[in-house]
């Protein structure tokens, strides 16, 4: 609760001083807009410790792989990072450069996919 | 529905024979206790029986390597349980209750975890998702996602799948050692021409079931999975037509097969049946009639004896059906379990994640239920043959 207080003021605050400045001076209004998502995506990485910590309960009382848990959370992190990277071309008016950055996104979480992938086929071929 | 209706069907059937174990007769001893019109004749043939002459039948017929050749599994949960002693149905049934009791937990808390796996997946997955927009990003993690569940599930079909083909075969090396056995004491109290003819049907239908599993449901089941997944990555219903055509392939061949087997069991008990009457009362008075004195005295002799071969076939029958029950109990619970929890996933994992990856659980759940159809159909077989060559023609 009290990390999404502090997200948002961040948050609200960078958006207006990033507005304020935008017209007068674009350029650090990016870069004031990519140190507001450091700062905010940093401060998520703390509570994502805590479902790290979860997740290898998880694996220890059930026996979870971490070959299926690993190429998971690495997908989720390349999709967050995607999202945020290909806003920020957005906001800076870059759409190609946005579109680029998803493009990378999904060819990166289906390339971190490829050992889920080869393993099912595996088993399907071993079934059929 | 299908796998659900047989597996009921078993269910009722086990409960059936639990009665019809604990209404035998007890070996050697005078079964004076019921007095129905209609086993008076029976039970005065029991009467007479010394138990003896039983246990000296017993061994002619070789029913003791019936016990030699009872499976692993069945010895582990019947222990050492004897064919002519009394208390067989009863211990027999207790053995397999507390077997079934023992082991429900432990496969429960193994298909639960399968289903906290999953679940984690997918919570995961949601989660990520919910803040991504809709792009090819989010497309990728949803794939990520659904290849992940698909895995651990395949995984948990594929153990299955040998365990269900090894309860297959099992079965089937079981009813070698069986069937004879059966045939000669269903022929040794009457039943000259239905036991050979039963014995001849289950074991080709037993040799028919097990190729067809082998050699088509088991690998019908794989492209199934593999069409279910590819269904559910491709995100529109292309291959829904495909997985539901092969999961009634596999579903029909397998009614087929126990159609025409209990068909042609039931036809071949109407026909044989009475051809064995017909025989054993010609026996009887050409005994009776051809030997002036004698006759009746050797006639009396032969029927104490077949009634004794009655006995002796009843106990091996249930003594086969108990060690049906006991190779049949661990893949049933096991395949029985997961299909629920699958089920169950699948239903909680719906209100979690899109409905397409709900589906998929569910539908590799329905895999479970084919392998446990094929074990059904496995038991079902046996436990039909034996119950009809029990309840052959009786006596003379």
């Amino acid at each position: 609760m009290e990390i999404i207080l502090k997200a948002t003021i961040i948050g609200v605050t960078g958006a207006i001083l990033s507005l304020i400045i935008r017209k007068s001076n674009p350029e650090i209004s990016a870069v004031l807009a990519l140190a507001i998502c450091t700062v905010i995506t940093g401060m998520t990485l703390k509570v994502f410790t805590s479902v790290k910590e979860v997740l290898e309960l998880i694996e220890i009382g059930t026996g979870f792989s971490s070959a299926y848990a690993a190429p998971i959370m690495k997908c989720v992190g390349i999709g967050l990072t995607a999202r945020i990277g290909s806003d920020i071309c957005k906001d800076s008016g870059q759409n190609a450069a946005a579109s680029s950055v998803e493009i990378c996104g999904a060819v990166c979480a289906l390339y971190v996919s490829l050992p889920l992938i080869k393993t099912l086929l595996r088993m399907i071929g071993e079934l059929a | 529905m299908k796998t659900i209706h047989i597996l009921v069907a078993i269910i009722i059937i086990t409960l059936l024979l639990a009665g019809y174990a604990r209404a035998e007769p007890e070996i050697g001893q005078a079964k004076t206790e019921i007095h129905n019109a209609d086993t008076d004749e029976t039970d005065e043939q029991y009467k007479v029986v010394p138990p003896k002459t039983v246990e000296e039948q017993a061994s002619a017929m070789d029913a003791d390597s019936l016990k030699k050749a009872l499976p692993y599994e069945a010895k582990q949960i019947l222990g050492d349980i004897s064919i002519i002693d009394s208390a067989m149905g009863n211990d027999g049934l207790s053995a397999i209750f507390n077997a079934l009791k023992e082991n429900f937990f432990g496969i429960f808390k193994n298909a639960f975890k399968s289903a906290v796996k999953i679940l984690t997946i997918i919570i995961i997955c949601s989660a990520a998702t919910s803040a991504m927009s809709d792009g090819p990003v989010r497309d990728m993690v949803t794939l990520s996602c659904t290849i992940a569940v698909s895995a651990i599930a395949v995984s948990d079909v594929s153990s299955f799948l040998g365990m269900g083909l090894r309860t297959l075969t099992t079965l089937s090396d079981f009813s070698k050692a069986l069937l004879p056995v059966m045939c000669t004491a269903a022929a040794s109290a009457g039943a000259f021409t239905s036991a050979s003819a039963k014995y001849a049907a289950t074991a080709l239908f037993m040799d028919i079931l097990i190729t067809v599993a082998t050699n088509v449901i088991m690998p019908l089941i794989g492209i199934y999975l593999a069409s279910v997944i590819a269904n559910t990555t491709l995100s529109k219903d292309y291959l829904a037509n495909v997985s539901k055509l092969l999961k009634w392939i596999c579903t029909t061949s397998l009614t087929l097969l126990m159609l025409a087997f209990t068909t042609y069991l039931g036809m071949t008990g109407l026909i044989t049946g009475k051809a064995d009457q017909f025989a054993t009362k010609l026996t009887k008075s050409a005994l009776g009639t051809a030997l002036p004195v004698v006759g009746s005295i050797l006639s009396d002799t032969a029927e104490t004896l077949v009634a004794g071969a009655g006995m002796i076939r009843n106990a091996i029958g249930i003594f086969g059906l108990l060690a049906v029950c006991a190779v049949c109990l661990m893949p049933f619970i096991t395949l029985g379990t997961h299909y629920l929890v699958y089920k169950g996933t699948s239903a909680l994992s719906e209100a979690l994640t899109d409905k397409r990856l709900a589906e998929m659980i569910s539908d590799i759940g329905t895999a479970f239920g084919m392998i446990l159809a094929l074990v059904g159909a496995g038991g079902m077989m046996l436990f039909f043959s034996v119950i009809s060559s029990m309840k052959a023609v009786n006596a003379i």
